[in-house]
């Protein structure tokens, strides 16, 4: 079974940033993917949002040295410049990145902009999943990222940590509205997972950290220690899901 | 799990809205079963519980006139206290808008009659400020008592840190706990406000960032945190949980004290 998590970092994160001067190295992720037998991640900047340029680059470098290990997206801020196409498609023409990751809340913009706007039709040609951060009032709502998937039906969305505890009660009735998002379930547990399969199907979920700030182990214990899920289910989720998202990308 | 534990936030029964009183009913009966079960897997060897219903407002109205009950819903706790064999240690949800004598001669009752030993205040659901004066009665109660209060928290409204701050420092001697420590949006305010009173603690379900919980024990120490799992009726949440917290990057010691050996310290237990 392919083993595949769809949201780490290095050097640090939101939810590390404000706590911990800490970098957190590749070589760290690697031996944590090691311990848990996590074939792939994928790695995305997350520090501040005027750094964007300086972790792609960080993420190139990572990629480059374990390619066979980590899948990088790039983070985007179209709010910092005007540049972030041009960005966008440096990221995946030359870095051979295979995403993109947006964090309304840590980079300060509303969803549903004519910026963002060109982000998603830049993925649509490319053909390549967009994972926006989502469980933060007022810029993350698991609401606005449903309606931006329904403006653009083939995009693929990402909407990492399903919401959150916070916003989950959001959560499902907007990822029913429409077809091409997909939920990723770090800081959430496994039993949201449960109720997402029952509600919205076994082909949408995906398994996914946020490391460092989120623990690889209890998920890949739990999953098998719970005995909650099918064995296709486990699967789906655990990585075959993402792969079905990347497969066709054009890059 | 090898270690065992003590879950200081579990919730029974759990289901909030069930469609009949016979579902209920059933439901109660299987999910004694369930949760003692969950309990041995994960090696918890006591858990906390609070029924989810006196912390709706209008359960104590509904509840109230059924025959025999006039607690809101306790009583289901109890009656689940009484099957476990000791393993259930009550935490009393009590009707803040009661007047004042009320709601101290019920939590005097609860105490001293059925031996719960923590109070359970949820503002969210019961939707009130998690530092409304209608809670100082209650505070007064835990301070003549000892007993510690467990916060539903990091949900607005109504259950934001500063709030439970607020009352942190109005009654000093109550150890005051906040549930999931602010979840994954008002950490911050847990971090900054808990340097200003140290009976502050907090508990780990629903508190997935290691690299805050870790920093919170290194700057106030492992003795202010509890694990908990917030279990809700739905299997593999304890198991989870207690991974979560053996991924924190902290001492031995530091993991025992909050796996056990605080809950201990807080529930008066040897």
């Amino acid at each position: 079974m392919k083993i595949i998590d769809a949201h780490t970092h290095i050097d640090t994160c939101m939810s590390a940033i404000h706590f911990s001067k800490k970098s957190y190295s590749v070589e760290e992720l690697i031996n944590e993917m090691d311990q848990n037998c996590v074939d792939r991640s994928v790695v995305m900047g997350g520090g501040r949002p005027y750094q964007i340029m300086y972790q792609n680059e960080l993420i190139k470098k990572a990629v480059k040295k374990y390619p066979e290990r980590l899948i990088g997206f790039a983070r985007i801020n179209p709010v910092q410049d005007d540049h972030f196409i041009e960005i966008l498609k440096t990221c995946i023409s030359q870095y051979h990145f295979r995403g993109v990751k947006l964090h309304p809340t840590q980079d300060a913009y509303p969803l549903l902009n004519y910026r963002v706007y060109r982000i998603v039709e830049e993925t649509i040609k490319l053909k390549i999943p967009i994972l926006i951060h989502s469980g933060s009032i007022p810029y993350a709502m698991p609401g606005q990222i449903a309606d931006l998937a329904a403006l653009y039906p083939e995009s693929k969305i990402i909407m990492a940590h399903a919401g959150k505890l916070e916003l989950w009660q959001h959560t499902l009735p907007s990822a029913k509205r429409v077809n091409n998002l997909y939920l990723e379930f770090s800081f959430t547990h496994l039993t949201s997972v449960r109720e997402a399969i029952d509600a919205i199907g076994e082909k949408r979920v995906l398994y996914g950290s946020n490391w460092p700030a989120g623990s690889m182990r209890p998920w890949i214990e739990g999953i098998k220690k719970v005995h909650i899920f099918t064995k296709k289910e486990k699967e789906l989720f655990l990585g075959k899901n993402f792969l079905n998202i990347i497969e066709d990308s054009l890059v | 799990m090898s270690q065992e534990v003590i879950d200081f936030h579990v919730h029974f029964p759990a289901n909030i809205y069930p469609k009949s009183k016979e579902e209920k009913q059933k439901q109660f009966i299987y999910r004694i079963d369930q949760l003692i079960e969950e309990m041995d897997i994960s090696n918890t060897k006591i858990a906390v519980i609070s029924s989810i219903e006196p912390m709706l407002r209008s359960s104590w109205l509904v509840l109230n006139n059924e025959k025999g009950k006039r607690y809101g819903g306790n009583e289901t706790a109890f009656e689940a206290i009484k099957q476990s064999g000791g393993r259930l240690i009550g935490a009393f949800v009590p009707n803040c808008f009661q007047n004042v004598e009320v709601i101290k001669r019920d939590i005097q009752f609860f105490t001293e009659q059925y031996h719960f030993k923590v109070i359970k205040i949820h503002p969210w659901l019961g939707a009130f400020p998690a530092n409304s004066k209608e809670l100082y009665p209650v505070f007064e109660a835990a301070t003549e008592l000892e007993l510690p209060i467990l916060y539903h928290s990091g949900t607005i409204p109504f259950t934001t840190p500063a709030e439970m701050f607020d009352m942190a420092k109005r009654f000093p001697k109550v150890k005051v706990v906040l549930g999931h420590s602010g979840e994954t949006e008002l950490w911050h305010d847990v971090m900054a406000l808990a340097e200003y009173a140290d009976n502050l603690f907090i508990e780990t379900s629903g508190q997935p960032n290691r690299i805050f919980l870790e920093q919170f024990v290194q700057r106030y120490g492992s003795e202010r945190v509890l694990y908990g799992s917030d279990w809700l009726g739905t299997p593999g949440k304890m198991i989870f949980r207690q991974l979560e917290v053996n991924e924190i990057r902290i001492s031995e010691y530091d993991k025992n004290n909050i796996l056990i050996n605080n809950a201990k310290r807080l529930l008066k237990l040897k």
